[in-house]
């Protein structure tokens, strides 16, 4: 059984839709995440699952039991979801214990539930320390914690590491998958970071405009995108006009490439064809094509921008970092294949 | 997440806060009743009255002399204090908001009773500015503090000298907040009572008062009554513009450079003491040494200590009681308000506020011709006093209990509603629990300020019950200036207390760390 089944689902203020016709379905204990700019619907989408707003069409279905898409919806206190709002929003008054046991007052057994907690999230020496006391990666982790104790069926996180600085985001992506792992908890986390998403997320689903444009695994959205618009928000990408060649394969500059398209091509058929950065390589002791612009250095490796003879430009990731002086020469070819959008 | 921004308010809730509203606008309604009944042709009358219009010119130019006053203080007190190193600088920062703590009429009081002839316009023009200019300085010190001097000095880069940097930048930033200053000493000194009432000043709150205690033509007091609430409101308006523009200049982000102080020249520096010097003694000195004077005079006749403690008491308990009301009707509305940023709900609040525009000698009036004309056996009873004060004064419990609200974010109770808690129980457990000290503090506040109101007690109060207000008043109508010393002093002690904590709060400008960062 799915841990949740989103149907038809629109939702929104005074009546207008934010979110429009939303469906997706979620395997028990993994971690989906829904990516897409601001303004996409993303804390819609979450408000709505956690209770806070009102579907005005479709269902959602946690479990097997339907929580909203009936005459009486689910309130949130019933819907048993954890919640972990952006920036923790540890409540200030309480200390750490007292924030994590805040949902369950009336478990005989809330002491034991507590340690263990705080255990998981690796902060037993600060069970009495106040909020305001704690790092923002520490709240994070309480914040994560209090709305693990009630063993919630889901748990939804709101941009968990925006408020973090970039450089402890990594330790706090892998604290949370591992806590998330070792405790077989659901989650759902919106995020605007597309790298995050990448690296996080069992499941990616991507909002834009209110609507779901993609669904599925980190891998396959970012190899094999439906829409272009997918492929732009999941990194950099060229496009690359190109006509149809076999039914698996297309012609275009780079001469003629594979492609993992699944849709059935037609010969003849013109569109264009997408490729990431790392499909390229630029070779020396061949027959130029192109005129190096420009390279940004990112450490692991540069971006480097080329004008094909053509005019197309080209970006491409190179690991080695070669100084070259703009308008040298160079030679590129394609060595993966790109995927064909008809157009 | 964001706010609950636009769903729908549980209706309860709703239908709490508006009934709420609605009880809080009774005064209001009741007034507008009131002069209806007067019927055209006495309303025409009263308005083509010149005695109507010789009252408006001196309550208009009353508020305007005193408003330029505190103004001229304000502005070189303001810029000593933040701009350069003066002498005793950290002294004189805690005691120029000291008179405020000072009610009107006890400092009218005092001045008689050290120069029994004063009287007039220019005696309740100096008065009045010396107790309300802190209004004026008190933003003006912000402002020109936390101003970035950051854009003085790129002022200074583009060729500017020091003085035409500053009245391009920092002064043109710090206009909005002299002017919603400027707006609170107009009001205020519109709706004063005891200290024209004293210096027989026939400004509105007099004329109103006389008019009603002579009874054959309360329509005249109702009417005069009817001007002054919509002078008031254009005020209040005016204010709540002036204050949005100057929060707007305000931004949180980055670092605002700070003026260093610069160091006075030998002359500059002892005319700055001076400066300070003069201010205060015309503002505290003064009150104080003549209120010492004439108490060190009373006690040769023996203080009647029952006397002051039933007053006391009975300060107290009132004062207390409508705090205790203003803080059960403000609750329902800002609950309401600071969750749901509706039309209808801001329709409320605005509704709740209109005790701002009603000077108690109005309230007093219209809860008078209220109690006489529909439920007589309240007129003079306890419970409309009590009443009378939790309208006034709602405004300022409404206003804690918001901020406080506020700064709690809805994340709060929506995690807590997460966690298995129903609504009302979220919200009391996250919300209502972390509010809790501001709303508490907004109903001490409404207290503190309610055992010095004067002109709503005198027409309402029960007789025979006296409060420290009352008591000094009949005093100071007999001229009986030493025995009103003891009740003088024990009202500037009450009043020490909220003037003392406002501030604290306005210099150190500190905002409540209720969301962990």
């Amino acid at each position: 059984m799915s841990a949740i089944c989103v149907q038809g689902l629109s939702a929104g203020y005074g009546g207008e839709a934010v979110i429009n016709d939303i469906n997706f379905e979620l395997e028990q204990q993994q971690l989906l995440a829904v990516l897409g700019p601001s303004g996409s619907g993303k804390s819609t989408l979450l408000k709505t699952i956690a209770g806070f707003l009102t579907p005005i069409a479709g269902s959602i279905t946690l479990d097997g039991n339907l929580v909203a898409g009936n005459n009486s919806p689910v309130p949130p206190e019933k819907r048993n979801i954890g919640l972990v709002p952006q920036e923790g929003a540890l409540f200030p008054h309480l200390d750490v214990s007292a924030n994590i046991d805040f949902g369950i007052k009336r478990d005989p057994h809330k002491k034991q539930r507590v340690n263990e907690l705080l255990e998981i999230i690796n902060m037993v020496e600060y069970a009495h320390a106040r909020p305001q006391e704690l790092s923002g990666g520490q709240q994070q982790r309480v914040a994560l914690a209090r709305a693990l104790a009630p063993k919630p069926k889901l748990i939804l996180l709101d941009e968990p590491f925006t408020a973090l600085d970039t450089s402890l985001r990594a330790q706090m992506r892998e604290d949370i998958r591992s806590i998330l792992n070792l405790t077989s908890t659901t989650a759902i986390m919106v995020t605007h970071d597309q790298e995050e998403a990448l690296a996080t997320a069992d499941q990616l689903a991507i909002l834009q405009d209110g609507k779901l444009i993609a669904f599925g695994t980190p891998y396959a959205l970012y190899h094999t995108p439906e829409s272009i618009a997918v492929a732009q928000l999941l990194g950099e990408i060229n496009l690359i006009p190109a006509t149809v060649q076999t039914d698996r394969s297309v012609h275009s500059e780079f001469g003629e490439t594979k492609t993992s398209s699944l849709e059935r091509l037609v010969p003849g058929e013109r569109g264009t064809l997408i490729m990431r950065p790392e499909a390229f390589v630029i070779e020396n002791n061949v027959t130029p094509n192109a005129t190096f612009i420009d390279s940004l250095f990112h450490g692991h490796d540069s971006l480097i921008s080329v004008r094909m003879h053509s005019g197309q430009v080209i970006k491409l990731r190179e690991q080695t970092h070669t100084t070259r002086v703009p308008g040298t020469l160079c030679a590129v070819t394609a060595t993966q294949p790109g995927i064909f959008i008809r157009s | 997440m964001q706010n609950t921004d636009n769903a729908k308010a549980p209706s309860p809730l709703f239908w709490g806060a508006a009934l709420c509203a609605c009880i809080a606008a009774i005064p209001l309604v009741y007034l507008a009743i009131r002069i209806g009944g007067a019927g055209v042709s006495e309303i025409l009358a009263i308005l083509t009255r010149l005695r109507t219009w010789e009252t408006v010119a001196i309550s208009v130019g009353l508020a305007i002399v005193v408003v330029v006053a505190c103004l001229l203080i304000s502005y070189p007190t303001a810029l000593f204090l933040t701009r350069t190193k003066i002498p005793l600088r950290r002294f004189w920062f805690t005691t120029v908001a000291l008179p405020l703590a000072i009610p009107s009429y006890v400092a009218a009081y005092a001045w008689v009773a050290l120069i029994p002839g004063m009287n007039g316009f220019w005696s309740a023009s100096l008065i009045l500015t010396a107790v309300s200019y802190p209004y004026v300085l008190l933003p003006l010190l912000v402002s020109l503090r936390s101003a970035d001097v950051g854009l003085e000095h790129v002022a200074r880069s583009l060729g500017k000298s020091p003085t035409a940097a500053f009245f391009a930048t920092s002064f043109r930033q710090s206009i909005p907040a002299a002017a919603a200053g400027s707006l609170l000493v107009a009001l205020y000194v519109l709706s004063d009572f005891g200290a024209v009432a004293i210096l027989r000043v026939d400004a509105f709150t007099r004329v109103i008062y006389t008019s009603y205690r002579a009874s054959f033509d309360r329509s005249n007091a109702a009417v005069l009554a009817g001007m002054l609430v919509i002078l008031a409101v254009i005020l209040i308006s005016l204010e709540r513009k002036a204050r949005g523009r100057s929060l707007r200049f305000r931004s949180d982000k980055g670092v605002a450079a700070r003026a260093v102080p610069k160091t006075l020249t030998p002359a500059m520096s002892a005319f700055s003491s001076l400066w300070f010097i003069a201010l205060m003694v015309v503002t505290l000195g003064v009150p104080i040494v003549s209120l010492l004077i004439r108490l060190a005079e009373g006690t040769r006749r023996p203080l009647d200590w029952l006397e002051l403690g039933s007053a006391v008491v009975n300060t107290a308990w009132i004062s207390g009681v409508g705090a205790v009301i203003a803080v059960l009707l403000a609750l329902p509305i800002a609950a309401l308000s600071s969750q749901f940023r509706r039309k209808s709900s801001s329709a409320i609040e605005s509704l709740s506020y209109s005790g701002l525009a009603l000077p108690g000698v109005v309230i007093g009036l219209s809860l008078v011709f209220l109690s006489i004309n529909t439920v007589p056996f309240l007129y003079q009873s306890f419970a409309l006093l009590a009443f009378a004060y939790a309208v006034l004064f709602l405004p300022k419990s409404l206003g804690a209990s918001r901020s406080a609200l506020d700064a709690v974010p809805p994340a709060f109770g929506q995690v807590a509603q997460s966690l298995g808690y129903p609504r009302l129980r979220a919200w009391l457990y996250t919300s209502g629990r972390i509010s809790l000290p501001g709303i508490a503090a907004g109903g001490l506040l409404a207290m503190l300020t309610a055992m010095k109101e004067l002109p709503a007690t005198l027409m309402l109060r029960p007789t025979g019950f006296d409060t420290l207000a009352t008591e000094l008043w009949s005093r100071t109508e007999l001229a009986a200036f030493g025995s009103a010393a003891p009740f003088a002093l024990a009202l500037i002690l009450l009043a020490a207390v909220p003037s003392f904590a406002l501030s604290r709060g306005f210099l150190t400008n500190k905002k409540e760390t209720m969301v962990t960062s």
